[in-house]
Parts: C-alpha cells; structure tokens; sequence
C-alpha cells in the first residue's frame, strides 16, 4: 500500500511538470474504480473493497460523491478466527470541500450511507442494513484532462445489531488509490 | 451511448448554475441526506442509536421552510434486544434572524411525524414486538451556507411518541416485550447532520 502510494505520488509530480493547467472547477465531473484495502478498528481483520465513486464539482471548492464499497474478502490475523464479514456492501452519498492548486488538489468529505452486511459468524447471519458514515481525507493529481491519480483515507462507521452476544461495532479505515477519470462538463 | 451520456450530463450542468431566484425565498426546493444520533431512548437501558435518512425541503416564505423527511434508526436494548425506527414525517422551520442569506442561519422547528418501531430479542428473531405510532418533534437548528446552493445544517430535536408504551425487559433468562396501551409520552432526543442542495425557486 505505502508503495502504491509513492508511487502514485511520484508519478503524479512527473507529469505534473508536463501540464500545469487548471483543471479544478465547477462542472468536473470524475469517476474511479479501484481495489481498496482495509482493517477494522474493533478485531484484528483486513479486508478488501472493490471501490468505486462518481464525483460532481458544483462550485470550485465544493463537490457531491456517491460512492460504493463491495466486500470482496477478508483475513483474521488470529488463525483460529474466521474473518467476521461475509457479505458487505457499504454505499455513502455526502458533500466533500476543496482546497487545491493548479493540478493538486485536497479534500475534506462527509457522507451519510447504508451498510447491508451479512456476518460470517456463528452468532448471527443474516443480512441486516446498518446506518453509516464515512469521513473522508484525501488528494488528487491531475495529470492531463482525463486522468488523475488520487489517494483517499476513510473512516466508516457502523454498528452490526442484533446478534445474540450484542451488538458488533465494524467501523474501518480503508485506503484508496490510483488512477481515476475526469470530464469538464462546463465551457469555462 | 453518445445521447445517453449527454443526457446524463445536461441536469449535472444545470446543477452547478446560480441558483435563479424569483424574488423571495418561497418555492425554495432543496434535497439532502442525514445521519442521525438517537442519544437516549425510552426504557431502562437507554442506548444510543445511530440512523441515516433523506429529506426535501420546500420554502414557504423568506422566513418559514418545510422539512419532509424519513429516517431509518437501528439501536440497542442493552445486550439482549435491539430495536429499529422508521420515521416518516414533516417539520416547519422558522427562521428567526432578519438577514436572508449569512453564512449560519439558526432556525426553530416543529411538526409531526409518523412511526414504525420493531424490537427484536437477539437471540431469537421470531419474539418480537412492534407498535405503529404517530409522534410530534420539537427542536432547534442551524444552516451553514457553504455556497448559494448547498448547506450543511445540524439539528437538535426531542421527539414524543403518542401511542402505546412498547419495551423489553429481560425477566428469568428471557427476553420479554410489554405493549402498554394507553397515552405514553415515549421518547427520545435526536441530532441530525445533514447536507442539503437547493435544486430550484419554484416562485
């Protein structure tokens, strides 16, 4: 992961000398697809996300997200455990504030969402829709007027109720990186 | 594919325009999304509960908003049930301050709103208990205006419910539900953070 993202960073300062445009503003729109991987706060687990949004620039510094996490698989660092989700969909939609120059950009982002997780456990397995958020930080490099590269963190919070020990806490943080799309969708 | 994606984008362009407004603040439609803090409920074990909902909010008057929303709320009820509330409702806001458009507008609000509650035992989804109920909310509230279009707003509101008095309690090792008929005042105090983007003036 901190490969991954030097990587993009390293990149990103390379073809950043090639273009210096500016290509924040109202009317970008951009989508990404990437594999995210992640650990929960609450058990010793790593999972892995298929993660995707589609992001809209209403005004220069602000933006609307909707984004989706689809649990592709996970792993318990205790081999005597098995990891404790089994299905997982997590979707948030929220407002993110911009603060960037020129082709780099950062961002501050909250979205409310649902979690519909179904628990690989022996204490309840039924798939349940659980309120969420998630907080975001994270930045972008824009390296020509379709592409981007961009690294995220978020925090996502959530709470598994109604199993017979309790309720689960699945809060995560979940790291996202690499490539995305862009289209100005506004004449400036 | 070419006339799907400009279909795609022209509301998106619209979006991003100056809000067009005709004279006052009436006819203001704005959509938004919440999350929700259910700080205590009614019962001995008072959990806090976290939700997500939505809301559309039409503007009566420079003045005066309405708030048509619907929440979804899941919580405790200490380790052997749990409980989870729809909310489906409207609330006026009134705006007291004299300035139409600061940057943090407080606001009071009241309204109505209708419920369904579910509570479940933990161990054994089959015992149950639910109530449909009306309720009425009271409470105050800010608007942060980030841009001309879009708000942050945070909200801090009691709501009662009328109706009967449905809690569980766990007696010999089971989980067991009361439904009590008569005129309770159940309730709980909810905070809302939510982001609103006004869509357009309709007059």
């Amino acid at each position: 992961m901190v490969r991954v993202f030097f990587l993009v960073v390293f990149c990103g300062l390379f073809f950043g000398a090639l273009c210096q445009e500016k290509y924040v503003s109202q009317g970008l729109l951009k989508a990404t697809a990437t594999i995210s991987p992640s650990f929960m706060l609450n058990r010793s687990e790593q999972n892995i996300y298929l993660n995707g949004y589609l992001e809209y620039y209403v005004d220069d510094h602000l933006s609307l997200r909707g984004e989706t996490y689809l649990f592709i698989d996970g792993t318990n660092s205790n081999p005597d455990y098995s990891h404790f989700i089994h299905q997982a969909v997590r979707t948030y939609f929220g407002a993110f504030l911009h603060a960037g120059k020129k082709n780099w950009d950062k961002y501050l982002g909250l979205q409310p969402g649902l979690t519909l997780m179904r628990p690989n456990s022996s204490v309840s397995s039924d798939l349940k829709a659980c309120p969420s958020f998630a907080l975001h930080a994270g930045t972008t490099y824009y390296v020509w007027k379709y592409f981007h590269f961009f690294a995220d963190i978020a925090y996502v919070n959530s709470i598994y109720r109604g199993t017979s020990i309790g309720s689960m806490k699945t809060d995560e943080i979940i790291f996202s990186a690499g490539l995305g799309f862009q289209l100005m969708t506004k004449k400036n | 594919m070419k006339y799907l994606l400009v279909c795609f984008l022209i509301p998106l362009v619209g979006f991003s325009q100056p809000l067009n407004m005709k004279g006052s603040q009436g006819g203001i439609v704005s959509f938004g999304v919440r999350t929700t803090i259910s700080a205590f409920n009614d019962g001995l074990t008072g959990n806090v509960g976290t939700g997500v909902g939505g809301q559309f909010r039409l503007q009566f008057a420079d003045k005066v908003n309405s708030d048509w929303f619907f929440d979804y709320i899941t919580s405790d009820i200490g380790e052997f049930a749990n409980r989870t509330d729809y909310h489906i409702g409207w609330s006026v806001m009134f705006y007291p301050g004299m300035e139409l458009t600061p940057r943090f507008r407080p606001y009071v609000l009241a309204g109505h709103c209708f419920d369904y509650s579910r509570l479940e035992d933990n161990s054994n989804r089959n015992n149950f208990d639910e109530r449909w109920s009306s309720a009425v909310q009271g409470g105050l509230g800010v608007h942060y205006n980030l841009t001309q279009r879009l708000d942050l707003s945070a909200v801090c509101q009691y709501m009662v419910h009328l109706g009967n008095h449905v809690h569980a309690e766990k007696e010999n090792g089971l989980v067991v539900f009361h439904n009590e008929k008569g005129a309770s005042l159940e309730g709980h105090l909810l905070f809302h953070f939510g982001i609103n983007y006004k869509i357009s003036d309709l007059w």
